[in-house]
């Protein structure tokens, strides 16, 4: 039974002659890892509001939504509750409670579970999460990487079948994004959890997915495993490339930008092995790294040069800068 | 130690908060009802210990200052106002200033601070999580609310600050002038009030999506009632039947007026006084002892 399934959905704000959705059907099996990407106002929001009840914009609605066979918008309130959790871009505006142990309880306790289930779940999910460290702090200490952790941790720990993120990493910095996304991808391995993920963040993303979605102006335009993605995005030549192609990871940018034929490669380490290969037949050496001290010596000439010089420059982050940079 | 005090990590902060509200009530509430000055003089000093056991040296300051204008006050007060009593010192335009008026009111002062600095340390043990804990008892809403409120404050004020930073960097820093900073104020107010409504939608969205609403709420906490507690408890309960007996037999009344009388010291005065000064000093010992433990356990490693 598919986890989510979209009907030939059609959807368009009152008020707006444009369709925000425009005949969009897909589906996504079970414990399956979608990421939607597009250009900012082709409808991924709109699109990821649908699969959850109680955020299903208001507008003219054509088409089915299904969630394991049942009409999203039939669904029981608990049902929906539980099994399908959202988390949405902005890390504070999602927390509700001052204590982050608190925060991690809230969905247990709005389904009325008693104290002794809820400390174990919350337990469970603060030692997966690694959230042990700084379970009893005040949420306004954190970072914003360790908020939407914490948001996805609050929502995880209802046991969702579905989870749907909108775009969780927009406003976390690299660092915290890159975890952000490696912990997405641990649920989706361990816990079997379907995922619908819409990011801008590509590079990584797109190594975790199963399947990628691409959407404009409301209608899904490619819908695919991430390798044939590439040379769909890719068209035959410059003029033809989609504006999400300058979006895809370097690897896949530079192996269509080289005309290489097949399937794409994904990760770094793919890039290198086909670059070997592509040498070989060619039969052109790459050549040799060039020894240590000579990289040295370069690096000397350029501190002899520099393109800039400061001195004594000293710098200090106050400390609402400090927090939100953290 | 006795700088900042032990703080929030006390022994006894680590007891169950009915056990510490227990203790609040018990301490406050009989305090409240008792002006006998043996017992003034027992809850006036025991607040005053724990309150600078618990927040140091700092505390001192304000203690002193609060102690000393409120005796002053509310003896002046009562003295100029109330003409009871039978021994007159002097007379002030026709009136007499009687010593029984300066005593109660003295009493009375007393009797004020101690409550005002039983709060001290009050505001200490019983922290926000503790609060939340019992009025979430009474009603699951009320716990989330102030929950809520507690986390709106801190985040408001960070909200405040990046405003206040942003019309900064626009070079609306420097307003010179009652009226222009007035209207800057006006303006950053009105910034974090839209901004807060807004992003208020997505938090309401959150909630919801969580299955806020659903029938049947509980609320969460992390507390348990261990054995320490409920042994704490009914020496607290047993030390408190004790003392409220003595009271309800009138070993704490004393009348002021026409002449000021204490009362006789007989045994069962005597027996309720030690189990009142027993009952207010035990969160002490327990913090000392553990303290002690503490320090010996760290200089044994």
């Amino acid at each position: 039974m598919e986890t989510i399934e979209f009907r030939n959905v059609t959807f368009s704000y009152p008020l707006s002659d444009r369709k925000a959705l425009d005949d969009v059907s897909f589906t996504a099996g079970k414990s399956e890892f979608i990421v939607i990407c597009g250009k900012s106002g082709c409808g991924k929001t709109t699109l990821l509001k649908h699969m959850k009840k109680n955020l299903t914009p208001y507008g003219n609605f054509d088409g089915d939504v299904l969630y394991c066979g049942e009409q999203v918008v039939d669904l029981d309130d608990r049902k929906n509750a539980s099994e399908i959790g959202f988390v949405q871009q902005n890390p504070d505006n999602q927390i509700v409670t001052d204590k982050v142990w608190h925060e991690l309880a809230f969905g247990l306790e709005s389904l009325g579970m008693d104290n002794r289930s809820i400390k174990r779940r919350v337990a469970e999910m603060a030692s997966y999460f690694d959230i042990q460290e700084w379970f009893r702090k005040d949420v306004s200490q954190l970072s914003g990487g360790q908020k939407q952790l914490l948001n996805l941790a609050s929502i995880m720990a209802m046991q969702p079948k579905l989870l749907v993120l909108d775009e969780p990493t927009s406003q976390l910095d690299p660092i915290a994004a890159s975890e952000f996304l490696r912990t997405i991808r641990k649920i989706n391995r361990d816990l079997g959890t379907t995922v619908i993920l819409s990011e801008h963040r590509l590079e990584e993303a797109f190594t975790m997915a199963d399947k990628v979605m691409v959407m404009d102006q409301g209608r899904v335009i490619a819908f695919d495993t991430p390798r044939r993605i590439g040379s769909f995005m890719a068209g035959n030549d410059d003029t033809e490339r989609h504006p999400m192609f300058y979006g895809l990871p370097s690897v896949m940018k530079i192996f269509q930008a080289a005309d290489g034929k097949g399937p794409s490669p994904l990760t770094i380490r793919e890039g290198r092995l086909w670059i070997d290969r592509v040498m070989a037949e060619a039969e052109i050496m790459p050549a040799e790294p060039r020894p240590l001290n000579e990289t040295c010596a370069e690096t000397k000439k350029q501190a002899d040069d520099p393109a800039i010089r400061i001195n004594n420059l000293w710098f200090r982050l106050s400390w609402i800068c400090w927090i939100s940079w953290r | 130690m006795f700088k900042d005090g032990i703080g929030e990590g006390s022994e006894f902060s680590g007891y169950h908060p009915w056990v510490n509200l227990t203790y609040y009530i018990l301490a406050i509430g009989i305090t409240m009802f008792s002006l006998s000055p043996w017992f003034l003089a027992a809850t006036f000093t025991l607040s005053w210990l724990y309150s600078l056991l618990l927040r140091g040296t700092t505390v001192v300051r304000m203690n002193l200052l609060f102690t000393f204008w409120t005796l002053v006050i509310m003896a002046l007060i009562n003295t100029l106002f109330t003409h009871n009593g039978a021994t007159v010192l002097f007379y002030l335009r026709g009136n007499g200033v009687t010593l029984e008026a300066l005593i109660y009111g003295l009493s009375a002062a007393v009797m004020l601070v101690s409550v005002i600095i039983w709060f001290v340390s009050f505001n200490t043990i019983m922290s926000a999580d503790k609060l939340i804990f019992i009025f979430g008892k009474a009603a699951p809403v009320l716990g989330l609310t102030l929950s809520m409120i507690f986390r709106y404050i801190p985040l408001l004020k960070n909200r405040f600050q990046e405003i206040k930073m942003g019309q900064a960097c626009l070079g609306r820093g420097e307003e010179k002038g009652f009226m222009a900073r007035m209207r800057k104020f006006g303006k950053e107010a009105s910034i974090l009030v839209s901004w807060s409504l807004e992003s208020s939608i997505e938090s309401a969205d959150s909630m919801e999506a969580r299955g806020y609403g659903l029938k049947g709420r509980t609320s969460f906490h992390l507390y348990r009632f261990t054995r320490r507690d409920t042994m704490l408890m009914t020496v607290m309960l047993m030390l408190g039947a004790i003392v409220i007996t003595g009271c309800a037999l009138g070993k704490s009344t004393v009348y002021f007026y026409p002449v000021y009388t204490a009362g006789n010291f007989d045994i069962m005065t005597s027996v309720t006084l030690a189990a009142y000064v027993l009952l207010l000093a035990l969160p002490m010992l327990i913090d000392i002892i553990g303290e002690l433990r503490w320090k010996r356990s760290s200089l044994e490693m």
